[in-house]
């Protein structure tokens, strides 16, 4: 305690000096009263004044520099009761305000103080958006609400298909995307393969989402930014939800904790998970016999869940610890035995066989955030947190023979096991200390340290009753270090321009080269009403996956950190953009982006098993040197209150890579041209009907223009080659399927009552006009009737389907 | 039920046939073989359309009748006695069999290739037709002569000149009508030499299959592919295929001018403590050298350049190593081989 009060009061003498003493200052945190939970972008101002801020993600806000008197401080944000409070500043000591604020319907013809408004005032940052739960809830979505989904749906945001909701950004994959959960990292935040992300919407508060051009606060990736802020759970009574839909139930309790000694706080826990398994197991469908004889029923062997805690605790009102878990699951469990006896004379003879798979992968993380505001113009946040990401298949047989004599007993078996793993165990530490200097500057800075340890691995292990063996063809581990520092000025060198400026080193332990990434930002105010915007920045990135570049359906991430010899990947940002706030609070954004791409790293294909000079080959440590880049243009509109609301977005994209085999080249989710509608109505106070639409481009493909021997050989006693009747395909993505278009609609029924529980009904139609959208093409040789090998033929593998779907959401 | 709803939700898709809009080039497999016995011969193909016929069916070949009574014969119907198997002969639509195919060494001597289609064997087949009848033995005239043809559809040196030397420079030249000339070189590789396979540091004419041993050659140029096979009477009749198990390993590359490599050590495939078989089996190594051609084509080879699990074919963007005009390749193998008894 002494060395933190020894800080305080450091710190508090400087700020002294900085700050006249016939001032001071209001801060303090706006919230909502029904639940506790903060309000971001609120607006406090003084009245009959234009002194004013807006709160942060944080619900904080502080004016400095208010000179002594008595005010009248006003708080107001759209859906809530405006609220003012009489405060007086006596001396230079500060004032802190804990403003609650009561939720209050309001009429849409009235002018409001929205948080798109107060976004638009503040930031600087280009490329930048956030969903609130509404928001994310919005589109229609595959069975269930999904953040990745909504995501899809913006500006500059791209996919390969229906079938996975990975973000494609502006010519990034996906591993180049930080996704975060309350600030801490999630390596692979999907379940099934990528069909739904592993965000439980039910529980988050708002997603945070930066394209592009995003500051030196965060690095280590070079694609896109996705924090997604969970709630913080109310801090007045114990609430909670649940909901039913087709594959899943999820449930979410939240509530206060007991005070204590003057502390207080708040706890949310939720989870979800997929049920469709325990039907099938219910139904018991018949399917012969077990090993030991009783009977054996039809398995579904998969399901997935997640769980989410969240808890609050406010020591004192600087002081506040926030611990935060997430865990999240896939398994594939599945085993199969058969048992046979036969009884002779002289010897009985039993044999079992079986096989199994065992395949659980998924995330965890534990996160602990402690926040402390050590004057009103300094707050530092300190993150101590742990995230691991585990993929391990395990697949097996065996095989056991016991022959029974009249005096002894022999057992022959072979115990097959094969395991292919990719455990990710990443320890992070790091503290920002965001200091609002003056009125024009507010200053960010801090640390970051970062200790991943990377296990990508195969093992196989024999045993037969004479002898066991194991043996590990791949052993890919590398253990990764990234010590960061960032300092960041957000400059307001006049009403109408501001700038951000910002710098982040990085030094990682497998190279000696100090990378340092410098990112700047300008905005310029050319009336109340528009800004124009500039950001430019250098992003570098430590590590990558192992996949396939060409797979439609990426089932999971194989991670490694980048190695010795390869540099870091690096890209360069420049972004411009101008920006619209309509006096009715419609959002417009145009924005024009460039990106450059260098030491990528494009996994090789089909490798060759050939061992040369005794050392073998393996798909996962050999990559193609790869650049790239990216340019477009993108519109957005978007309005975010009112009885209708939504967004219109229109993408003009262009990503190209370069490797050495395949030259420059599409990528296989470059769309070109890409149009995105999501609208939602508020028919009555009951009803809600929802519609989003996509048309874009198809996506890129490769295609066959005629057949070919190669020729394969097997070089043994007898020397001999076989042709091997092969595909000749043309220039690499240079065709596209036709273009993609797809119509969902969802209708909410709200207020809903049974047995006195609040409940919504929710219907949901995808792709209502069944619209074929190819995924890939299937081909086949077509045969004659002697066995002649005739002509090729394709057929479209399609995407989604029509799809209805259901769900039931109660609140109590 | 579920299919109608199923078929309602799904919309309408049907196979369409794939079109080609691309100019054909002639497709080569040219092998100089210095091995004696083995021939050296050019196979000539063209790429193909994906609209066109690929294999057409061009004879069938009776093999011989399969007795219902036989185990093997398992495609016999209830009461059937028994059928002929029948071989049905494809043929490429690719091949190409009026070039001109010539082979030039460095003193200028020019070498024709000409296209053969197959090579005819006669084979004395005998069938066992004696069978009694009521206690009558009766048998048959039980001796057919059957043609055996052996197709390779290939170009090779039917006048028993073209000899080919190690360490020669060869060309090769391809004219096809409708189609570009095809040239290609290679210098054939030396003649390699195993000196000894050796075991516990002393040169063995047996091994021992659980333990690793030493290959030992003569230094030379270029590169080397060891191979190795354990060798079974008749391997589907030989009751101790079953239960052998050791000496195997996967193919590998050595530099036969790198004499550090020089032995190399073979580590073959561990086997269980105990064998059910203490039979001594023949086991022969080989070490094929390879010219430059030969090595990257079969060896550091192509990576994939694309790849879709629905494709159902490998795909390729055409190769072609030591030939020019054309896809496919031209290359050169000489090997030496030892034949020595591998023990449990």
């Amino acid at each position: 305690m002494f060395f933190l009060r020894s800080i305080k009061v450091i710190i508090f003498i400087s700020l002294t000096f900085l700050v006249a003493q016939n001032t001071s200052s209001i801060n303090g945190f706006v919230r909502n009263n029904a639940n506790g939970e903060p309000i971001s972008y609120a607006n406090v101002f003084i009245s009959n004044t234009s002194i004013g801020a807006a709160t942060n993600r944080d619900g904080y806000f502080v004016i400095s520099d208010i000179p002594l008197g008595e005010y009248e401080v006003n708080v107001s944000m759209i859906g809530y009761a405006v609220h003012k409070e009489m405060v007086e500043l006596f001396d230079g000591s500060p004032v802190r305000l804990e403003i609650g604020m009561k939720d209050q319907v309001i009429e849409g013809s009235e002018v409001l103080v929205t948080a798109e408004r107060q976004k638009f005032e503040r930031s600087i940052e280009s490329s930048q958006i956030s969903l609130d739960i509404r928001e994310i809830n919005s589109a229609p979505a595959f069975i269930e609400p999904d953040v990745f989904r909504t995501l899809q749906m913006l500006p500059g945001v791209q996919t390969t298909s229906d079938f996975s909701s990975a973000l494609y950004v502006r010519g990034s994959t996906p591993d180049q995307n930080l996704i975060m959960l309350d600030g801490i990292v999630v390596y692979n935040p999907y379940h099934l393969g990528g069909i739904f992300s592993t965000f439980n919407t039910d529980a988050i508060k708002e997603a945070d989402f930066h394209a592009g051009g995003f500051p030196a606060r965060h690095g280590g990736r070079m694609g896109a930014i996705l924090n997604v802020i969970n709630r913080e759970g109310n801090t007045n009574e114990i609430t909670g939800m649940a909901n039913i839909s087709l594959i899943s139930s999820k449930g979410l309790l939240e509530g206060p904790l007991p005070r204590w000694r003057g502390m207080k706080g708040s706890w949310m826990i939720s989870g979800r998970r997929t049920y469709f398994d325990s039907i099938v197991d219910a139904l018991k469908i018949p399917m012969g016999q077990k090993a030991d004889g009783t009977d054996a029923y039809f398995q579904f062997p998969y399901f997935f869940y997640d769980y989410q805690v969240k808890i609050n605790l406010d020591i004192n009102q600087d002081h506040r610890i926030t611990y935060s878990r997430f865990y999240g699951d896939d398994v594939l469990d599945y085993s199969w035995d058969e048992r046979e006896s036969i009884d002779n004379a002289n010897v009985d003879r039993d044999t079992e066989t079986g096989f199994s798979i065992k395949w659980p992968w998924g995330n965890r993380t534990n996160g602990l955030i402690w926040r402390w505001i050590m004057s009103p113009e300094v707050v530092a946040k300190t993150f101590v947190s742990n995230s691991r990401y585990r993929f391990d298949f395990d697949l097996g047989f065996y095989f056991r023979d016991t022959y029974t004599y009249a005096d002894s007993v022999t057992a022959i078996f072979t115990d097959v096991n094969w395991r292919l793993y990719d455990i990710i165990n990443d320890n992070s530490i790091e503290t920002e200390l965001t200091w609002k200097a003056t009125d024009r500057h507010e200053i960010t800075g801090g640390f970051q340290l970062k200790s991943v340890d990377f296990d990508l691995g195969e093992e196989v292990k024999i045993a037969t009753q004479d002898t066991s063996v194991i043996f590990s063809p791949l052993t890919l581990d590398n253990k990764t270090r990234e010590i960061s520092f960032f300092i960041q000025d957000r400059w307001e060198f006049s009403e109408k321009l501001k700038f951000q400026l910002g710098i982040r080193g990085t030094d990682y332990n497998l190279h000696d080269e100090f990378y340092l990434d410098p990112r700047l930002g300008m905005k310029y105010h050319y009336s109340k009403d528009i800004a124009l915007k500039l950001n430019w920045g250098l992003y570098h990135q430590f590590l990558t996956t192992a996949n396939n570049q060409d797979e439609n359906l990426r089932l999971v991430e194989l991670w490694l950190g980048i190695p010795e010899d390869k540099p870091a990947a690096i890209s360069q940002h420049i972004i411009g953009g101008l920006e619209y706030m309509s006096p009715k609070n419609i959002f417009y954004r145009l924005e024009l982006y460039q990106k450059d791409f260098d030491n990528l790293l494009t996994l090789k294909q089909e490798n060759q098993n050939t061992m040369e000079g005794g050392e073998s080959d393996t798909p996962f440590n050999e990559f193609w040197d790869t650049r790239g880049n990216s340019w477009g243009v993108e519109f957005l509109l978007k309005k975010s209150s009112g009885r209708l609301n939504g967004w219109v977005g229109y993408t003009y994209a262009e990503t190209k890579y370069f490797t050495e085999p395949s030259g420059w080249h599409h990528p296989n989710f470059d769309r070109t041209h890409t149009i995105n509608v999501v609208g939602n109505i508020e028919l009555t106070e009951e009803l809600e009907i929802s519609t989003a639409l996509t048309q874009s481009s198809g996506n890129p493909y490769t295609k066959i223009l005629g057949r070919v021997y190669d020729w394969e050989q097997n070089l043994y006693s007898d020397t001999y080659w076989y042709p091997l009747d092969s595909y000749i395909v043309g220039e690499k993505n240079t065709e596209r399927y036709d273009d993609y278009f797809r119509i969902d609609v969802g209708m909410t029924r709200k207020g809903g009552n049974l047995f006195g529980l609040e409940y919504d009904t929710y219907w949901q139609v995808m792709n209502v006009t069944k619209h074929l959208n190819a995924f890939s093409y299937a081909y086949r040789t077509k045969t004659g009737m002697n066995g002649d090998q005739l002509g090729v033929e394709r057929r479209v593998v399609p995407q989604f389907p029509l799809i209805l779907t259901f769900g039931v959401k109660f609140d109590f | 039920m579920m299919i109608s709803i199923m078929g309602c939700l799904f919309p309408t898709n049907e196979w369409e046939d794939l079109e080609s809009d691309y100019d054909h080039v002639l497709n080569v497999f040219g092998l100089i073989n210095l091995d004696p016995g083995h021939p050296s011969y050019v196979g000539l193909y063209r790429t193909t359309d994906l609209d066109e016929t690929v294999l057409t069916l061009v004879e069938t070949d009776t093999l011989y009748w399969c007795d219902c009574d036989d185990d093997e014969c398992w495609e016999c119907d209830e009461g059937q006695d028994g059928y002929w198997v029948v071989d049905s002969i494809y043929e490429p639509a690719a091949l190409i069999k009026d070039a001109s195919v010539n082979v030039i060494d460095d003193q200028g001597n020019n070498f024709e290739l000409s296209y053969v289609d197959k090579i005819t064997f006669v084979d004395t087949v005998y069938f066992d037709t004696t069978f009694t009848f009521y206690g009558t033995t009766i048998t048959w005239d039980t001796t057919y002569y059957d043609t055996n043809d052996f197709r390779i559809n290939f170009y090779v040196d039917t006048t028993g000149s073209f000899v080919p030397q190690p360490e020669t420079n060869y060309d090769l030249s391809i004219s096809a009508p409708g189609f570009d000339p095809v040239t290609g070189s290679l210098m054939t590789p030396s003649i390699p030499n195993i000196d000894s396979l050796s075991q516990r540091g002393r040169s063995v004419d047996t091994i021992t299959a659980n333990e690793p041993f030493d290959i030992h050659w003569s230094q030379t140029m270029g590169m080397g592919l060891v191979t190795g096979e354990v060798i079974f009477g008749n391997f589907w009749e030989d009751t101790s295929n079953g239960d052998w198990c050791g000496g195997y390993f996967d193919d590998f590359v050595i530099d036969l001018e790198d004499d550090s490599q020089n032995p190399y050590g073979i580590t073959a495939e561990y086997c269980g403590e105990e064998m059910d078989t203490q039979e001594t089996l023949d086991y022969f190594i080989r070490l094929t050298a390879m010219e430059d051609n030969y090595h990257e084509y079969f060896i550091t080879g192509e990576m994939g350049e694309y790849s879709n699990a629905l494709l159902n074919y490998p795909t390729t963007k055409g190769r072609s190593v030591g030939i020019e005009g054309g896809f496919g390749f031209f290359g050169s193998i000489a090997s030496d081989g030892l034949l020595l008894k591998i023990a449990p």
